[in-house]
């Protein structure tokens, strides 16, 4: 836990202070949308939101103004197409997850779509011209998974496989056993600010003390300066990984206390620990993952998704998955993990958008970044590389 | 009147909660606005009827989990949940002038 350890790590990185031009300026947007979300491999939710054959959501990517159905076909296959019927771009899909038995309607001329997107049935087909409904199934849309995340690339010649674009975070990944946990809640906020702002502030732990002083302040281990610092950072091509510790000694409150069966002997044997390793993913451009081992009781993972629709909003959709719970108690412990959860969260929100408004004003031009902001500073320079456009 | 009236609301070993049954909220929506209405004292009169008897509620909890709850057993459930919704605010904010945060309910978009 030695100061500057990270910057020593990733000397290419730099030091230098970073521009805030891409938070605010349209002109970046533009570009985002162009390099970034149209031509990268992005998280459109798991696997196993639909287990069985016919099973389907819908995900809207609103800064490419895209609609997209992923569904399982009868052969197993998860497959992505523009959630668009293929005859006058009705949209073809209309809630928002479900599952097609006998294939989906769209509601404009009744054109009838398989489960694997091939077009099966026209009214009056007679009546088109030269007209093979071979030819126009639902549009594609390239699709890979990796640990049971889906992922989807818009372009259609993507530059590199979903492996390659990974690196060597796709093996951390697939170790994680995600599989094991359902889905508990999901929570989305629409923000005033732009989406690197949440995502920035969520990929580092130096306001941790400070931001979250009440709610859970002194949960992290953290030195002898009262500072957290992470027991690893990794950066990968595009991605990053961090992991801390938990403070095993923190004094738990009382329901904490309660519902764990944390006592004094319990709490400073640090066996059971009360919670043990965390680590955040960074999946570029717009998701992370936090994955938590609270050791011996429970072990649980949250998404994070940024999902900016103009330079300034953005909708923030935070979904937390457990253990199915066995007992009133696990269900308990888990429904207190997700109230403090969401209580945090709720204060990063406030200052996402106070955050905002201040690059807004153009006080600063530059962001200063600490050695505890690394991941953020790496963030960045992807970014910059992905959008061609390097400011100082 | 219906037969169901002679049914107690809580289970019988639970029967001195039912001053504070108003906090038996079948939704999270539901269970953050009584929190974020309720008066600081209204909070922390919940909170410590409930506290002392929380090792108990878990315990009886136990043998119906996982079943269809009877009514009474539901609305135990139903107080334990709000008393994890406000024991943050009781255990670590200590008061509503500490919270730094947006609307909670901006939260329950879907």
């Amino acid at each position: 836990m030695r100061e500057k350890q990270w910057a020593e790590k990733y000397p290419d990185l730099g030091t230098a202070p970073l521009p805030a031009e891409p938070y605010i300026s349209d002109e970046f947007f533009a570009l985002e949308r162009d390099l970034v979300f149209y031509r990268n491999w992005i998280i459109v939710g798991r696997v196993d939101e639909i287990p069985e054959a016919g099973d389907y959501f819908v995900r809207d990517v609103a800064i490419c103004k895209a609609s997209i159905l992923v569904i399982r076909g009868s052969d197993g296959v998860v497959r992505s197409f523009h959630n668009v019927c293929s005859h006058r771009s009705n949209k073809l899909v209309l809630d928002k997850r479900g599952s097609c038995a006998g294939g989906m309607y769209c509601h404009f001329h009744n054109w009838l779509y398989s489960d694997k997107g091939a077009l099966v049935r026209v009214p009056d087909e007679e009546n088109f011209f030269d007209f093979d409904k071979r030819d126009h199934g639902l549009k594609p849309v390239i699709t890979d998974t990796c640990g049971g995340f889906v992922f989807i690339h818009l372009h259609p010649e993507p530059v590199e496989t979903l492996h390659d674009y990974l690196d060597g975070i796709s093996d951390r990944l697939n170790d994680q056993h995600f599989h094991e946990m359902t889905l508990m809640q999901t929570y989305g906020v629409t923000e005033s600010a732009n989406w690197k702002v949440g995502l920035d502030a969520q990929n580092e732990l130096y306001h941790f003390p400070f931001q979250h002083r009440w709610i859970s302040g002194d949960s992290l281990l953290m030195n002898d300066k009262k500072q957290c610092r992470y027991r690893d950072v990794t950066l990968y091509n595009y991605h990053s990984a961090w992991s801390c510790e938990y403070d095993p000694v923190s004094k738990p409150t009382p329901l904490k206390a309660a519902l764990f069966k944390i006592n004094k002997k319990t709490r400073t044997s640090r066996l059971p620990r009360m919670i043990g390793d965390t680590e955040l993913f960074t999946l570029f451009p717009n998701f992370a993952i936090v994955v938590m081992r609270v050791g011996g009781v429970m072990t649980s993972y949250l998404t994070y998704q940024f999902w900016p629709s103009t330079v300034d909003s953005t909708l923030w959709e935070i979904r937390i998955h457990f253990r199915k719970p066995q007992t009133a108690r696990e269900l308990l412990q888990q429904e207190y993990y997700k109230c403090i959860t969401r209580d945090t969260l709720q204060e990063d929100t406030a200052s996402h958008e106070t955050v905002h408004k201040g690059l807004v004003s153009r006080a600063n031009s530059h962001m200063i970044l600490q050695d505890n902001e690394i991941a953020i500073r790496h963030f960045h320079k992807v970014l910059q590389d992905r959008v061609g456009l390097h400011l100082n | 009147m219906e037969s169901a009236s002679a049914e107690p609301a809580l289970p019988l070993p639970f029967e001195d909660l039912a001053p504070f049954l108003d906090w038996a909220l079948e939704t999270e929506r539901a269970r953050i606005e009584k929190k974020v209405t309720a008066s600081m004292g209204e909070v922390r009169s919940f909170y410590d009827a409930m506290m002392p008897r929380l090792k108990e509620i878990l315990d009886y909890l136990e043998s119906c989990f996982d079943q269809e709850m009877p009514p009474p057993d539901r609305r135990l459930f139903l107080l334990s949940l709000s008393l994890v919704e406000v024991s943050s605010l009781v255990e670590l904010y200590r008061q509503r002038e500490s919270i730094e945060a947006c609307d909670p309910l901006r939260f329950l978009q879907f």
